[in-house]
């Protein structure tokens, strides 16, 4: 076919341009290590590689989520632990407590110990993270959760647990509402019934009743029930009753009395129905929500002979209650306050409740425990995945250096290739030979 | 002899004019359009003697130039098909860059604002945290604005650039007229005689046009070229020209069209798709294809953005324990004849059908919801469903009044953050549920949901509270008699089976007001409280909410009525059709370039200059005028001789 000049000039120029603009190209991907320039270059692998960025700092924000959980986790399991603790000790010195050879004076100073640790509880309860915020209020965290003291502590606080989201599809719980660790650390079920056996005269689980270490009588602890007519479980849990006989004549039927300890004060009577308990010596009284079966007492067949009641006797009657601060509470009551029934009912009392406080504790404890081994997974797992999030991108946009760079020494050569025949070409010229 | 003389007369005068032609052709050898001339040489008459005819020589019949026009028009669509592409890739690539650019795209706003979410998550009773979320909407709005006048100063580009072409073409067809009228003077002279310098010029200038726009062209009887655009519209017709306009389009001050200005001064609208090719082609192209859909694109995530961010934060409860307002404030509704506090209230239903459109909302008492909606480019009634609105008109609407609805456009440079204080962003949750001690069994209420906060008070308390119990005998949940009703209705649940956990909606007047989960093994008369929160300061149940937001699709409804994209896989679709688009155009243009250069050739092989050739030529007809010479010289002699005889 026919050349002309112009297509000569024209097409050796555009070889010469094209091949520079390759070079070019190739020359800002080595010095920008990247192998997508632009989005044209390579649609599909920008629209993932922005998807996978995405991904990546989202999978870097739930790390950061996860830390923040671990925080509040090792917070939480940090005051847990200091409650244990307390409950421990006061444990081993309920034990001490039950040593026979303790006298009042002894067991006013183990009472005196016991209320610190229940100021240190206490403390504990309403202690404060970094920021100032109450730990185990709820949701309410500018109020102080726990109010009170010896005589009655109520929670202020709501039942509000805060979550993070540590994953796309697990939102983990980082706070703990106090009413659950503190007010729930037993179960107390108003309507259950058992069968009262010697040991444990009475029909609920959260009834207790002892007789008094000086009574003259033979007749054994109380059995006491709830009345399912009257009782009340938001006021009639965590009380302590004295219930006394007084038989000044032992052939005179004698009377009943009732007192209910006051934690950290003096103890105050208490009408009982059917009131008074005299002259007719009743076979039950009930108040507060309990009925307690009294001993019909029959007079002396003989000077020697033991009546089951004698003058002075005393029963003791715990009701447990759900708060952890009320049952301590009411030990440390009856090691105060022994009053005629002595200290021995309250270390069994205490001995039963600070276990249920104890093991609920450990319960919140290993759930806390086990979402710690949680967000230890879930950072590993996060870290795997960031590198594999970097993996996959850097294979999407990185340049491969060494492809690049024999391409830029292959390209340069053509260029160099391009411009010497170029010239060449050009030289020949039928003008050069006419003279 | 003075045969022989006049012979070699004509000899000469060939030959010089040849030589004359080829040395033409080497000086325009590199004039950009020029076609090759050869002269087309042809022999005298013969005298008609007894014994014969004799020659008498040679004569120029005419200067043809080598001119295919089939060639030419190859080349003229080929490159008109280049500049398209060329120019629709300038533009493009200035997007590409806009959007992917890892810092300045809206990836990283929108990680970081998230990001603020999660730390008032972590932190919701702090209030600097809140106060750094306030920041990080600030920036993320402000990338928002960024990318949209970025886009605005691509589209301000892109208008002035059709301006100037419109320009271009105008000057290039009153060249075209004057070069036709200059030709039809020079081609008087008869139909053998062509004008081929100034028929040249013409094609060099139509080649110009045809890179601004596809034409098509009709040479005439006279030799005048009429030159017609888009589907037969004469933009040249011999010496009478038609200008070409801009003007803007009904509704979109910002976006101007084409129009032909007829001679009485009445402009007609050139509809786009009648344009096609050249520069003007791929600046419309560009402008209606990749412009407005991202610009659409980038408004409908800056909607959907502010709808559903601000449809979770309305459910939450702020610090002062107020129900919370608006984070975002992308008005959607202005009033124009009606009065502001009985606006409709508009909200997307579907964001695949929202368009740039604006809307007009007249009431109508008589019309079917009360309302009736025009798009205000062509007057024409929608359907609020078509396009993707749902709109319900107030109690107390007065007829005739009528309100703007712009669902999309200028949402990316409106949206703006509402909040100041940050003790208003709303981090809680305004239900609360709380169970006595005295619960026996482990029934747990958790996962409240708020679905709607109509039937809530704005400040606290936000409703009565009320109480549910579980009831065994029934194996259901009982609310007590009051506003509020559970659904399903009866709200069973066997704890036997359903201890894993099983969801039920809180409704007011049928209307969903909140969901909840119940799990666990409750015993029977089991009591739950609901209550709003009091002094929940610590309550992060709606930050976590906001917080999901990212992960969670929320965008681009499909058929069936589900979200089928997150917020960043729908920017990152914006980014992938763009960079497709640019593949495809850059592709197109390599082709384009190269289809060129073959057309080109073609050509070129015909019409174009050789140097050697007229070299060659220059040679031959350097001896042509010789040895015509020496025909000359030889008369002369012969008659020397003839005349020495007399002597």
């Amino acid at each position: 076919m026919r050349i002309s000049t112009n297509m000569i000039y024209g097409k050796g120029v555009a070889t010469l341009q094209n091949q520079t603009a390759e070079l070019l190209r190739t020359q800002q991907q080595v010095s920008t290590g990247r192998r997508i320039l632009t989005p044209a270059d390579d649609p599909i692998a920008s629209a993932r590689a922005l998807e996978l960025g995405q991904s990546q700092a989202v999978n870097q924000q739930f790390g950061r989520n996860i830390a923040y959980a671990d925080d509040n986790l090792k917070i939480l399991e940090g005051k847990l632990v200091g409650v244990g603790d307390i409950l421990q000790y006061s444990r081993e010195r309920a034990v001490q407590a039950g040593n026979g050879s303790m006298t009042a004076t002894d067991l006013g100073y183990l009472a005196t110990d016991l209320k610190s640790q229940f100021e240190a509880l206490f403390g504990l309860a309403n202690s404060r993270d970094g920021q100032g915020d109450y730990i185990f209020s709820g949701f309410k965290a500018n109020t102080k959760p726990f109010e009170g003291g010896l005589s009655g502590v109520q929670y202020q606080g709501d039942e509000g647990g805060r979550t993070i989201q540590v994953s796309a599809s697990r939102f983990m719980p980082v706070s703990l509402p106090g009413a659950d660790v503190f007010d729930r650390s037993r179960i107390v079920d108003v309507n259950a019934l058992r069968t009262p056996s010697d040991d444990k005269p009475t029909t609920n689980d959260a009834l207790y009743s002892f007789k008094g270490n000086n009574n003259t009588g033979t007749a054994s602890a109380l059995q006491v029930s709830f009345d399912p007519a009257t009782v009340d479980p938001a006021t009639d849990l965590g009380k302590r009753y004295q219930l006394q006989y007084s038989q000044p004549d032992p052939l005179v039927d004698g009377t009943w009395s009732v007192i209910m300890s006051v934690p950290g004060g003096e103890a105050v009577p208490v009408a009982a129905s059917p009131n008074p308990p005299s002259p007719a010596t009743p076979t039950s009284l009930t108040f507060n929500g309990i009925t307690v079966q009294l001993p019909a007492d029959a007079p002396p067949v003989s000077d020697a002979d033991a009546t089951p009641l004698g003058d002075g006797d005393a029963f003791e009657v715990f009701v447990a209650s759900t708060k952890m601060f009320d049952n301590y509470a009411l030990f440390v009551s009856a090691l105060d306050d022994q009053g005629a029934v002595g200290a021995a009912g309250g270390v069994a009392f205490a001995l039963e409740n600070l276990d249920f406080a104890l093991e609920n504790v450990l319960k919140v404890r290993a759930q806390i425990g086990s979402q710690m081994v949680e967000t230890e997974q879930l950072q590993n797992l996060g870290a795997d995945l960031d590198l594999q999030y970097s993996q996959a991108i850097s294979r999407l946009e990185d340049v491969d250096y060494a492809e690049a760079l024999s391409r830029l020494v292959q390209q340069q050569s053509y260029l160099q290739a391009a411009q010497q025949s170029f010239l060449r070409i050009t030289g020949l010229s039928l003008f050069n030979f006419l003279s | 002899m003075a045969g022989m003389l006049n012979i070699g007369l004509t000899g000469l005068n060939a030959a010089q004019m040849q030589l004359n032609t080829a040395s033409h052709n080497i000086a325009n050898a590199a004039t950009p359009g020029y076609s090759r001339q050869t002269v087309v040489q042809s022999t005298n008459d013969p005298l008609f003697t007894g014994v014969g005819f004799f020659g008498q020589g040679t004569r120029i019949d005419t200067v043809k130039r080598q001119y295919s026009e089939y060639l030419q028009n190859n080349v003229l669509s080929a490159d008109n098909r280049r500049a398209e592409y060329a120019v629709y890739d300038a533009q493009i690539s200035q997007i590409n860059n806009l959007l992917a650019d890892a810092t300045a795209g809206l990836s990283p706003a929108l990680q970081n604002f998230f990001a603020g979410v999660q730390e008032v998550a972590a932190n919701p009773n702090s209030v600097p945290a809140r106060q750094s979320l306030l920041s990080a909407g600030q920036s993320f709005v402000a990338r928002f604005q960024a990318m949209d006048t970025r886009l605005s100063e691509i589209r301000a580009g892109v208008e002035s650039q059709i301006a100037s072409s419109v320009e271009s073409i105008n000057g290039l067809a009153n060249q075209i007229a004057e070069l036709n009228q200059r030709i039809v003077i020079a081609q008087a002279a008869g139909p053998n005689v062509p004008a081929n310098d100034l028929l040249d010029q013409r094609d060099a200038v139509v080649t110009e046009l045809n890179k601004l726009v596809k034409t098509s062209t009709v040479i005439e009887s006279n030799g005048q070229m009429s030159v017609f655009v888009g589907s037969g519209q004469a933009l040249v017709l011999g010496q009478n020209v038609n200008r070409l306009g801009v003007v803007s389009t009904p509704d979109d001050v910002e976006r101007s069209g084409v129009a032909m200005i007829a001679p009485n001064g009445v402009a007609i609208t050139l509809p786009e798709n009648l344009l096609t090719g050249g520069e003007l082609g791929g600046l419309l192209a560009f402008r209606r294809e990749t412009l407005d859909s991202t610009r659409d694109q980038m408004n409908r995530i800056a909607r959907q953005f502010a709808e559903v961010f601000n449809d979770q934060h309305r459910k939450g409860v702020t610090l002062e324990g107020a129900l919370g307002s608006d984070f975002f404030r992308l008005d959607m509704v202005t009033a124009e004849s009606g009065d502001p506090a009985l606006a409709p209230a508009v909200s997307i239903a579907n964001d695949n059908l929202l368009t740039n459109d604006r809307y007009r909302v007249t009431y109508d008492s008589a019309a079917a919801g009360g309302y009736v909606l025009t798009r205000i480019s062509d007057g024409a009634a929608v359907a609020p469903a078509d396009v993707g609105l749902e709109i319900e008109v107030p109690a107390g609407a007065v007829n005739g009044s009528t309100y703007l609805v712009v669902p999309l456009r200028h949402a990316a440079r409106n949206i703006s953050v509402a909040l100041v204080e940050p003790r208003d962003v709303a981090v809680g949750n305004p239900v609360s549920v709380s169970a006595p001690l005295s619960n026996g069994g482990t029934g747990k209420v958790d996962g409240i949901s708020i679905a709607s906060v109509d039937a809530l008070a704005t400040s606290y308390p936000h409703f009565a509270s009320f109480g549910m119990r579980f009831d065994a005998a029934s194996n259901a949940l009982v609310l007590d008699a009051g506003p509020f009703a559970i659904e399903p209705s009866p709200a069973s649940f066997n704890p036997a089976t359903d201890s894993s956990g099983k969801t039920f909606t809180i409704t007011r007047g049928g209307e969903p007001v909140f969901t909840f989960e119940f799990s666990g093994t409750p015993a029977d008369a089991a009591r739950f409280e609901f209550k709003p929160t009091e002094l929940g300061v610590a309550d992060n149940r709606n930050a976590v909410a906001l917080g999901a937001l990212q992960t969670s699709k929320t965008m681009l409804v499909d058929g069936a009525g589900n979200d089928t994209a997150t917020f960043q896989s729908a920017y990152s679709q914006i980014v992938a059709q763009a960079g497709s688009k640019g593949r495809e155009v850059r592709a197109g243009m390599q082709v384009q370039e190269t289809l060129l250069r073959q057309a080109t050739d073609a050509r070129d092989s015909l019409s174009g200059v050789n140097l050697d050739e007229e070299a060659a030529n220059l040679l031959r007809y350097q001896q042509a005028y010789q040895a015509a010479g020496r025909i000359m010289s030889i008369a002369q002699r012969l008659f020397d001789e003839i005349v020495s005889i007399g002597r």
